[in-house]
């Protein structure tokens, strides 16, 4: 088997080690003899994410973000040909607000997104910015798991229809500290860094699984040795007090 | 209230001082009797100030020795007590009692979200800005806002700025800060091959188009230049040329680095550009460098028998992958133990090891790699999904992973974040006795 990665902007959306996802995708699937081929998809670049299993896009500074939206808007039609074909998308913090209506800026600016989703984003005061680690309570196709990462974001997510998960720790897609991140099925959208897939494996078989359904149909992935990944989120676990 | 401030710090200094205790709290004092302390000293001298991610406080010590090599009379906080309690500390302990600072320079590193208050306090005569990289983002939020907010406290800057020309994030300060007269330093292109280290550099400050590199030194560090606005490496800067090793050229002299490598060289040049700006001898620089110790855990080696114990502290993505260069150039077998901690100084965000290219030292020598602290497992984890194939052991005690380091009859390197250098070091200390 292959599962092939559309890397979405992968120079410039990489802020908080967002690229130990695809280290871990990587590992994960190689480890099981499923082969994994990366195309990237950078700024100009002539990719047809819809020939793809699983699109990744993470996150970045303002700045960095605003210079890739000419290049985003332009692959619209591309990206709703992707999601008709049910390519699997996972989408960190930036990549996860770029897919929804709008975004409002520190300075107030508006950016329109892609618009593919109804959520919104609006840049909160300075000290609403969202900082800390953060722990998630999901129900994922009948799978209930618990996922912790590192937030730190200033903008606050509205109009959020299918959320990924309860807060338990943290503040998830706004300060009020209720629900977290986006999921219908198809797209992840999560403001968990950390980076997100090494301390939840659980989580990162379940985006491989996802992901393999386009191509393979259902498949039962082996199990790995999950010790050292299970302890790194437990101690993070103890220390929110929820184990 | 001022004298009384001076007096409690003072004392509280001396006290500290005979337990060998230095540090910040002094200043702490003296803050809570009166605020506006730093405002009420006399500073008699010219007052210097470093800043920038990486390179602080061995630039601004090598400065500081440098100036006392050209019989000027300076005070600096050479201990890299660099937050606002740590500089009001260094400067009451310099004072009299009636806060006369008398002395030739004030040579000052001073930590990035401390500049703006130290800005507004004292009345400074240079900056040097060194570099920014990504460090604590948590702290820091994102690079850019923090950049911004320096430019926006150093606005009406009348005096000298020392700017790294070859980081497009220091360049840009010669077009925020109107009124400074700029200098720029930088070193020859060295062959490299930094492609896929993070980079903050990657668009124009001033017009946010993508930036054209005709060569990386390291990380974003390089020759660019913006082919919309015409932002650029400046011509006019003080250049290392014949660059090798430790050694390079200044015009017609000959300087030694105290450490091969280049991070060091540029941090010499800033050295070696703001004695130009003084119109001070270079020479005295070059004796300074010569004679320089690098700071606890910069490069550290220790003699354990027959072995060395390298320490390095590690903070950032950029630093880190300047201290795991140099580990891929041993060639012997040998063990790296990582000690990951996630206090506040240290950063509670650890996704900067993603960012830090550890793939570098998974190499044949690298026989085990050894992880410790408050994140051990997150740091194991790294190494394991980077592809790390021998051993990844983990160890929550530091003298347990020393121990586990020191069965292996080879060489040992140690890498710490911030407050696990400290501890680190007693502990191998301790095993030394």
């Amino acid at each position: 088997m292959i599962l092939t990665i559309g890397w979405m902007y992968h120079d410039i959306m990489n802020l908080y080690g967002d690229k130990g996802n695809i280290m871990v995708l990587k590992k994960r699937c190689e480890d099981r003899g499923i082969d994994v081929r990366i195309s990237y998809c950078d700024i100009g670049d002539d990719v047809d994410l819809s020939a793809m299993d699983l699109v990744f896009f993470g996150g970045g500074a303002d700045k960095e973000q605003s210079s890739l939206m000419r290049d985003l808007l332009s692959r619209k039609e591309n990206i709703q040909k992707a999601l008709d074909a049910g390519v699997m998308f996972l989408l960190i913090c930036g990549g996860y607000q770029l897919f929804g209506q709008y975004y409002i800026d520190a300075n107030g600016n508006r950016i329109d997104a892609l618009g593919i989703f109804d959520y919104y984003t609006v840049s909160g005061k300075s000290e609403e910015r969202c900082i800390g680690n953060i722990a998630v309570r999901c129900e994922l196709e009948g799978q209930s798991m618990t996922l912790v990462g590192f937030e730190n974001h200033g903008g606050q997510t509205y109009d959020v229809a299918t959320p990924l998960g309860d807060v338990l720790f943290g503040h998830g897609n706004t300060a009020q500290k209720k629900q977290e991140g986006f999921y219908n099925g198809q797209v992840i959208g999560t403001y968990l860094h950390g980076p997100l897939l090494p301390r939840n494996p659980e989580f990162a078989d379940f985006v491989i699984m996802k992901s393999l359904r386009k191509s393979y149909g259902e498949q039962c992935l082996e199990p790995l040795s999950d010790d050292m990944e299970l302890a790194a989120k437990n101690i993070m676990l103890k220390r929110m007090e929820l184990l | 209230m001022k004298m009384a401030a001076i007096v409690f710090a003072k004392i509280s200094g001396w006290i500290l001082h005979l337990f060998h205790r230095g540090g910040s709290y002094p200043g702490q004092i003296a803050l809570q009797l009166c605020p506006m302390i730093l405002k009420r000293l006399q500073v008699h001298g010219e007052v210097i100030v470093i800043t920038g991610t990486n390179g602080k406080t061995s630039t601004a010590n090598m400065l500081a020795q440098s100036l006392k090599q050209a019989n000027k009379k300076v005070i600096s906080n050479a201990k890299g007590d660099n937050m606002r309690n740590g500089i009001v500390s260094t400067l009451i302990s310099g004072a009299t009692w009636k806060g006369y600072i008398d002395c030739d320079m004030v040579v000052l590193e001073v930590d990035e979200l401390s500049l703006p208050y130290v800005m507004e306090h004292l009345p400074i005569d240079d900056i040097i800005i060194t570099n920014f990289f990504r460090d604590q983002l948590d702290r820091a939020k994102e690079m850019e806002q923090l950049i911004q907010s320096l430019e926006a406290s150093l606005h009406g800057f009348r005096g000298n700025l020392i700017l790294n020309a070859h980081d497009p994030n220091t360049v840009r300060f010669a077009h925020s800060v109107p009124h400074a007269q700029c200098y720029f330093y930088g070193a020859e292109a060295q062959a490299t091959d930094d492609v896929e280290e993070a980079k903050e550099g990657t668009f124009c400050p001033l017009c946010g188009n993508r930036l054209t590199y005709a060569h990386y030194q390291y990380s974003h560090i390089g020759t660019f230049a913006c082919e919309r606005c015409g932002f650029q490496t400046p011509f006019n800067a003080l250049m290392a040329t014949d660059v090798a090793g430790k050694s390079f050229r200044v015009h017609f002299h000959t300087y030694e680095a105290p450490l091969d490598a280049l991070y060091m060289i540029y941090n010499c040049m800033a050295v070696l550009c703001m004695f130009d700006v003084l119109h001070l001898e270079k020479q005295c620089a070059k004796k300074a460098f010569q004679t320089f110790v690098m700071p606890m855990g910069r490069n550290e080696i220790l003699q354990d028998g027959s072995r060395t114990i390298t320490l390095h502290l590690i903070k950032n993505p950029t630093g880190t992958n300047e201290v795991l260069k140099q580990i891929a150039k041993d060639e012997n077998e040998h063990v790296v133990l990582f000690v990951l901690n996630d206090h506040p100084q240290d950063g509670t965000d650890v996704s900067w090891i993603y960012d830090s290219d550890f793939e570098r030292i998974f190499h044949d020598p690298t026989v085990c790699i050894i992880t410790g602290g408050s994140r051990a497992y997150e740091a194991a984890l790294r190494m394991k999904y980077g592809g790390f194939k021998k051993d990844i052991i983990i160890r929550d005690d530091l003298k347990d992973a020393l121990q586990a380091a020191r069965e292996y009859p080879y060489s040992i390197y140690v890498l710490a974040t911030y407050t696990a250098l400290a501890p680190m070091r007693s502990v191998i200390g301790g095993v030394l006795k």
